[in-house]
């Protein structure tokens, strides 16, 4: 028995060890040591006037008189975290980013001609989050190779 | 320092009931096995996307260069070659490892080597889903409980290994009806349960020492909530999250009330009846988060089991010194009759 209590305590302390261990420096490292990882999310303080943007996908098909239409992360067949930075990346103006974003649409949603970010941007206030947001605002267009599109265009203007 | 040293081993290794092990064997195995069968809890909803199979073979089809191992995965994997990428039909079969190996630790066949088999294929499986993308925390503490538990005498009960044992006995003893005969407390019970509380405890207290290390106090001015609750609540379409985040009054206290939660935690192990607040605020807290913020952190709400064993004695002992006076014993556990310490359970358990 004491053999036993001397192994269990010996992994006790390890554990814990560890798990502590995540909250200095020694072995905070955004989770390289998982299990064992700290619990930093949502620590960064915010103040009123920070401002929220939500980036939109639309796409606009091929075609004279077409509306276009929002599109999530399952309609290109992107996790939600890959998507995001995804269009975070042709909203920041990369051009490889628009180029991926091109590729992901031409294989997930093809028959398109442009894809639109659209950029929705909300405050928070001295009472709280305000509510509408300002005013909706397209922020990059990327022209796909569809059969009326010049192709390879890339991103073609900022905020327009 | 003697005095502090039996303090120490009455907290970690009072005799607690076998059955309390085995049930937190069935509810954290049947947890991790529904969300293995169950892609659209795991994967869709968020709980665990790693123990999803269609996410398993997702992530083995991307391009190399956006694999980046963790330890852990390494560590398991050594075998293939340290840091080598697992294959889809590797992975498929590690997936179905793990529910084999689950539903046998569920029913309690060779308990131990099943249990240990199914953390080490979740281990896996998780770890390799997080070599490919950001870390999430929803299973860290989870998968640590489940080692915990293959390390218990957490198959002492309620599991065929202990039909088995018992029916051997019988035979042996040559008596007509198998019957319990191991005692139903063991010292070897106790200490899985103490370190799966401190594990929550040390999670609540990593984040609130992050709050006060990136924010102070500051962290609490309503308004830090309020553009977390709508940043979530926005982008995932969630009415309850826009709703919190234009009230920062609301906002204000709930950011108090979770600062005072995480930074106290420890009170609910180390006070026991203090559990009767700390576990109703902690689940409400994570179906807030929930609901809200749409991150579901269900492991750790299964995991508040770990506060029934304490709950349940404190109100029984409660109930017997009601009933039969200031003599009743303190633990009632230990009271019942037939039921002494056992000296030799299995196990580092």
């Amino acid at each position: 028995m004491r053999i036993q209590k001397a192994l269990a305590a010996c992994f006790c302390a390890g554990v814990l060890a560890a798990q502590v261990g995540t909250m200095g420096w020694w072995l905070r490292s955004k989770g390289h040591y998982w299990p064992f990882i700290d619990y930093p999310m949502y620590s960064h303080e915010h103040s009123p006037g920070d401002t929220l943007n939500f980036l939109h996908v639309r796409l606009v098909p091929c075609g004279p008189g077409v509306s276009s239409r929002e599109v999530n992360a399952s309609d290109l067949r992107l996790s939600y975290p890959i998507f995001n930075r995804l269009i975070e990346h042709v909203a920041a103006g990369k051009p490889d980013a628009a180029t991926d974003l091109r590729e992901v649409v031409e294989k997930a949603q093809p028959g398109n001609c442009t894809i639109q970010v659209w950029d929705k941007a909300y405050i928070v206030g001295k009472t709280g989050l305000e509510i509408p947001g300002l005013p909706l605002r397209r922020d990059v267009s990327v022209s796909v190779g569809g059969p009326h599109a010049p192709a390879g265009m890339g991103v073609r203007g900022r905020r327009s | 320092m003697r005095r502090a040293l039996r303090a120490l081993d009455r907290h970690w290794f009072e005799p607690a009931r076998l059955t309390d092990l085995a049930a937190l064997r069935w509810l954290f195995v049947a947890t991790e096995l529904l969300l293995l069968l169950w892609p659209y809890l795991s994967n869709s909803v968020g709980v665990c996307p790693g123990c999803s199979l269609p996410d398993q073979l997702q992530r083995a089809a991307t391009v190399q260069s956006n694999f980046h191992p963790l330890p852990a995965l390494k560590l398991l994997f050594f075998p293939l070659g340290w840091g080598a990428r697992p294959t889809a039909s590797l992975l498929r079969g590690v997936w179905w490892l793990a529910v084999a190996s689950g539903v046998a630790g569920l029913v309690g066949l060779f308990t131990r080597p099943s249990l240990l088999v199914f953390a080490a294929t979740n281990t896996a499986l998780i770890a390799h889903d997080y070599s490919y993308t950001e870390l999430h925390h929803t299973e860290a503490v989870f998968i640590i409980a489940l080692w915990t538990l293959a390390l218990a005498p957490s198959g002492a009960r309620w599991s065929l290994d202990a039909l088995r044992r018992r029916r051997r006995a019988s035979l042996d003893t040559g008596a007509s009806a198998p019957r319990v005969s191991e005692p139903s407390l063991s010292p070897m019970a106790r200490w899985p349960l103490r370190l799966i509380q401190w594990l929550l405890v040390a999670m609540y207290l990593s984040a609130f020492m992050a709050k006060l290390r990136n924010s102070g106090l500051a962290w609490a001015n309503g308004y830090t909530l309020s553009y977390f609750l709508a940043r979530d609540g926005l982008s995932r379409g969630l009415w309850l999250g826009v709703w919190l985040a234009q009230h920062v009054t609301i906002d204000r206290l709930m950011s108090v009330v979770t600062l005072l939660f995480e930074g106290t935690f420890a009170l609910a192990v180390l006070l026991p009846p203090l559990a009767w607040v700390y576990v109703p605020v902690g689940l409400a807290l994570h179906t807030g988060i929930w609901v809200a913020q749409g991150a579901p952190f269900l492991q750790i709400m299964v995991m508040y089991a770990i506060f029934i064993p304490t709950l349940r004695d404190r109100w029984v002992g409660r109930h017997r010194r009601n009933h039969e006076g200031p003599a009743a014993t303190r633990s009632p556990a230990a009271a019942r009759p037939g039921d002494q310490p056992a000296g030799s359970s299995a196990g580092i358990g």
